[in-house]
């Protein structure tokens, strides 16, 4: 199966079938009004319904290959990048503090697009800069090691 | 007419050099806030009140006032140049207002953005001083009822914003729906959909779905495209000023917005967002050319903008005439005129009347003020688009996740916008619309909680809605706006074929 | 090949995403220790930085302008600002969920509600496990009795006799702020000791609450006299009766429940100021201090009375009896809510 919208359809399937399951545990009417498992029960069935309608439509009609709008070579380094440097400042930042992490994550994007020694001039230069801005004038709370930093 | 020799008491008030000053602090302030995404009005109200305690009351005010009304100016920016809301107002602006920074307009899209803008706040002030009170009392007879039925007509009319597929829209939207039920539950505080994960039952901040899906998604998108250079280089940026042909349809659109966005805020209860919901797609209906929404029609930028913006004005009117507050920074507000000692309602008119004249007459001064700061920094911000996309993104990466991590203080809340990044780039390319599910997860705890309310008024019986005119009446509408999308969506004659892209 | 590649590479995603959840944790609790080493050598410093009061209903509310009165007496005390936070929802355990999980250093607290804090873990289906013992008591602030109100222009009402044998015979509509909170138990106390039909429905706050009866969406309110002394003053509602044993001096002329029908219903609430459990006494002694200090200065003191409210400052250990006392007597209606 190389179809995207078979897997988003999936997606929803399983999704609203986990909500559905979940609110069928809550109260739906009690003796003091409509509970909390009203509005979820019936908005989850509704998505669980149309879903599978979706499975059809996606099989049939609609077909959306992967090959055709994953990006390819570069793009797609770019992309993972983008989201891999997310992921990498969670995991520094709690014991490398904000400075160090926010300056890594820019290394590396930079390096996307320049230099190694202009990615590391512009990165250190923006994480001071935000950290300014943010930590010290706005008194922004941000991620900061033992040392405030 | 002895409002209007009220009015120009209040100018009195309004324009000694220090009310002057506080009124340019609080509107400076509330346009940064707005920029900033992650810092809300409702947020920066709140930190700036403990600021105002040393000052009088009137100056406390106007500076607070001038927040609230700035932030809804600058939430317009982030919109335009980086498809991310600053503020869940600016929303709807990103459907037509990043189409437009494409094509090197942002310039005019943050220009008539300025201009709705000040036109909505001084048609609200003066609905304000004119038929507040009168208003305020009708609007009274907005109950739980007739509020679930205005948001099921805004989420109504979001079925003709879906692009190709209805079914991939009411999805999205149902989708968007069920996030907000994720934490705590409002009527009986159960914990709903967290899985025994703590961070989940605060349930999903709005700005890391908001930020992700729009946001993030839209740099992945980009990022695609090579960096080395060989991707197109952005447009130069054309002027601040809507080309001839654009003028008629963008003021008519702002005409539009001032009084929807007023009449909205007059209800208490109801959020900024339903105007601009209510106001974008009823300029698509009114369009000549429905296609060129969501690739840049400026219309499309005008009247929620210009919706948003009477909608503040509107909204004080219930806090200056019955004393209630109808949107959460309309509280803070409420907290602030308490805090001085002044108790908002029917009294306050009558016991400080120069307080409150003073405070009209600086919201005309303040929106003044935010025009002429807007107008030529339009320009400079627009220039941000020159920037080229290899030296700008990792800088916005690094702004959005100060900004959800300042939220609650927690990586928690980065982590959320990163998943909804990818679910939003996925979303994209399996050509599901973003906008119902960030606008249905807006609107979803009022939906809920106004649903149950009227459930229980009416004993449990849906067709209650129906008992009532105003709900009736509403709900009647919505519906059948609901049935034509889907009859016209079946037969496939969609007036709308265009996708709109986000 | 590709689509394996990319679900791979998601999946790796979400696993190094709880990870990095997960040593986040192990790092702030780190730095908590260090706080915490840190903290016993320079105890006399507290406060050094901005105090987080986080309110559990919305601004406007009873509670919210009780605590904006008190903030700026409190600052001059403690020297630091004290900013109040909002986090209605939940009946309140929006609120004290947030401020029960903040670090016990004195620098988030908040206000605590009963009776509706039992609310939140009498009720079984909300299966919560911290209760009133997981609070660090600092001191109580007000307690504000309950009234019951319909609005000014009602016309088939004119004492609270009429509504109750009105009640009786039809079904009236009345407010609660969520479920198992003070006045949704008031109400139902009422309907099984009276016989009256009265349906609760569930608003986030008394502000919200007032809107609707005076839209006339809802027939009857249950709110506390500082709720609805504005209210009244501006004609919009009027008062049917207090429910406390004794009339109030805020209203002199409104006769009490049990003196117009010899009902013992009372409810009243009150609130107070608590923190998470664990914080340093050194810390507590001087919030205590200051929150007395403020508390009873004459200007606050007036403020709060013209408000309608009586100040009272029982602190630590009596104020923890008292709620223990009020959270028994929560335990012997709960049967009302089928819990």
């Amino acid at each position: 199966m190389k179809n995207l919208g078979v897997y988003m359809a999936l997606f929803f399937i399983l999704f609203s079938g986990i909500m559905f399951w979940e609110s069928l545990s809550m109260d739906y009417y009690s003796e003091y009004g409509p509970g909390p498992g009203l509005l979820p029960l019936w908005v989850s069935g509704f998505i669980f319904v149309l879903s599978i309608v979706y499975l059809v439509v996606a099989l049939k009609k609609e077909i959306i290959l992967f090959s055709k709008i994953l990006p390819k070579g570069e793009g797609l380094v770019n992309v993972l990048v983008c989201a891999g440097s997310l992921i990498l400042f969670m995991i520094i930042v709690p014991f490398a503090g904000f400075l160090i992490g926010s300056a890594v994550t820019l290394f590396i994007l930079f390096m996307r697009g320049y230099r190694w020694y202009w990615s590391a001039g512009l990165s250190v230069s923006i994480a001071f800069i935000i950290f300014w801005v943010f930590g010290v004038i706005l008194q922004v709370p941000l991620p900061v090691n033992d040392l405030g930093w | 007419m002895d409002s209007l020799g009220y009015l120009l008491h209040g100018f009195e008030t309004a324009l000694t050099w220090q009310n002057l000053l506080y009124c340019l602090l609080g509107v400076s302030f509330g346009m940064f806030i707005g920029v900033l995404p992650g810092l809300g009005p409702t947020a920066g109200t709140a930190l700036l009140l403990p600021l105002t305690f040393a000052l009088e009351p009137v100056s406390a005010i106007i500076m607070l006032a001038g927040i609230y009304y700035g932030s809804m100016y600058g939430g317009t920016i982030t919109s335009v140049l980086i498809n991310t809301p600053g503020e869940a107002a600016s929303l709807i602006t990103c459907l037509d207002g990043h189409p437009l920074a494409k094509q090197g307009r942002a310039g005019a899209a943050l220009g008539i953005a300025g201009i709705g803008s000040f036109i909505g706040g001084i048609v609200s002030i003066v609905g304000l001083v004119l038929i507040g009170p009168f208003l305020a009392k009708q609007a009274l007879k907005f109950g739980p009822p007739e509020f679930f039925a205005l948001v099921i007509l805004g989420l109504s009319l979001l079925l003709g914003l879906m692009g190709k597929s209805l079914l991939k829209g009411i999805i999205g939207a149902l989708f968007g729906l069920s996030l907000a039920f994720i934490g705590q539950d409002q009527s009986s505080g159960i914990i709903r959909f967290a899985f025994g994960q703590t961070e989940l039952m605060k349930g999903i901040d709005f700005i890391s779905i908001a930020m992700g899906m729009f946001g993030l998604s839209e740099l992945f998108l980009n990022a695609e495209e090579s960096l080395k250079g060989k991707a197109s280089a952005p447009p130069k940026v054309k002027g601040l000023l809507p080309n001839k042909e654009e003028w008629g349809p963008s003021m008519k659109a702002i005409g539009r917005g001032s009084v929807l966005g007023f009449l909205i805020g007059l209800i208490p209860g109801t959020n900024s967002v339903i105007p601009t919901i209510l106001s974008y797609s009823m300029e698509k209906k009114l369009s000549k050319d429905p296609s060129r929404f969501g690739k840049g029609a400026l219309e499309g930028v005008a009247g929620p903008e210009t919706a948003n913006n009477s909608y503040c004005g509107g909204a004080l009117i219930p806090l200056f005439t019955l004393g209630i507050p109808s949107s959460p920074t309309v509280a803070v507000l409420l907290g602030a005129f308490i805090m001085h000692g002044l108790t908002p309602g029917p009294t306050l008119f009558q016991k400080n009347p120069d307080l409150v004249w003073g405070i009209i007459a600086s919201m005309f001064i303040g929106n003044a003020m935010l025009l002429i700061m807007n107008l030529p920094l339009a320009n400079v911000w627009a220039r941000i688009t020159m920037v080229p996309f290899k030296l700008l993104f990792p800088i916005i990466i690094i702004i959005t996740i100060v900004g959800t991590y300042s939220l609650n203080n927690s990586m928690f809340d980065v982590g959320a916008m990163l998943v909804f990044g990818i679910l939003g780039y996925l979303f994209k390319k399996a050509e599901i619309p973003l906008a119902p599910i960030i606008l249905t997860y807006v609107l979803g705890s009022l939906l809920e909680k106004t649903l149950l309310q009227s459930l229980t008024i009416f004993k449990g019986d849906f067709l209650g809605f129906f008992t009532r005119p105003i709900s009736g009446t509403i709900l009647s509408i919505a519906i059948l706006s609901m049935l034509f999308s889907i009859i016209t969506s079946i037969r496939n004659k969609r007036v709308i074929t265009e996708d709109v892209e986000m | 090949m590709k689509k394996k590649i990319s679900m791979a590479v998601a999946l790796i995603l979400m696993f190094v995403l709880v990870i990095g959840c997960a040593q986040k944790e192990t790092g702030s609790n780190s730095k908590q220790q260090t706080n915490a080493g840190a903290s016993s050598a320079k105890k006399t410093e507290y406060p050094t930085k901005p105090i987080t009061l986080i309110v559990s209903y919305a601004a406007g509310g009873g509670t919210d302008l009780g605590a904006r009165l008190l903030t700026p007496y409190l600052e001059k005390e403690l020297g630091v600002p004290v900013v109040v936070e909002n986090k209605p929802g939940g009946g309140g355990w929006v609120g004290w969920a947030e401020m029960l999980g903040a670090k016990p250093d004195g620098y988030t607290l908040g206000y605590v509600n009963a009776p509706a804090v039992f609310a939140g873990y009498l009720n079984p289906s909300a299966k919560r496990k911290e209760t009133i013992d997981n609070f660090e008591l600092i001191m109580n602030h007000v307690i504000d009795p309950g009234v019951i109100a319909v609005r000014a222009d009602d016309k088939r009402f004119s004492n609270v006799k009429d509504l109750i044998e009105f009640a009786k015979k039809n079904e009236l509509s009345a407010n609660a702020n969520g479920v198992g909170t003070e006045n949704h138990i008031a109400a139902l106390q009422m309907n099984k000791e009276l016989g009256t039909k009265l349906r609760s429905v569930q608003f986030s706050g008394s502000a919200e609450s007032i809107t609707s009866v005076i839209g006339g969406h809802v027939d009857v309110l249950f709110a506390k006299v500082g709720e609805v002394l504005e209210p009244m003053k501006a004609g919009q509602i009027k008062i049917l009766a207090v429910m406390t044993p004794e009339r109030v001096p805020q209203l002199p002329d409104v006769p009490t429940l049990k003196e117009s029908i010899g009902s013992n219903i009372e409810y009243h609430s009150l609130r107070g100021i608590a923190g998470p459990k664990g914080m340093d006494p050194q810390i507590v002694a001087k919030l205590q201090d200051a929150f007395e200090k403020a508390m009873k200065n004459p200007e606050h003191e007036k403020k709060m009375s013209d408000m309608g409210l009586k100040v009272d400052g029982t602190k630590g250990e009596a104020f923890k009896q008292l709620l223990k006392k009020e959270e028994a007597s929560m335990v012997e209606v709960k049967g009302l809510l089928g819990w």
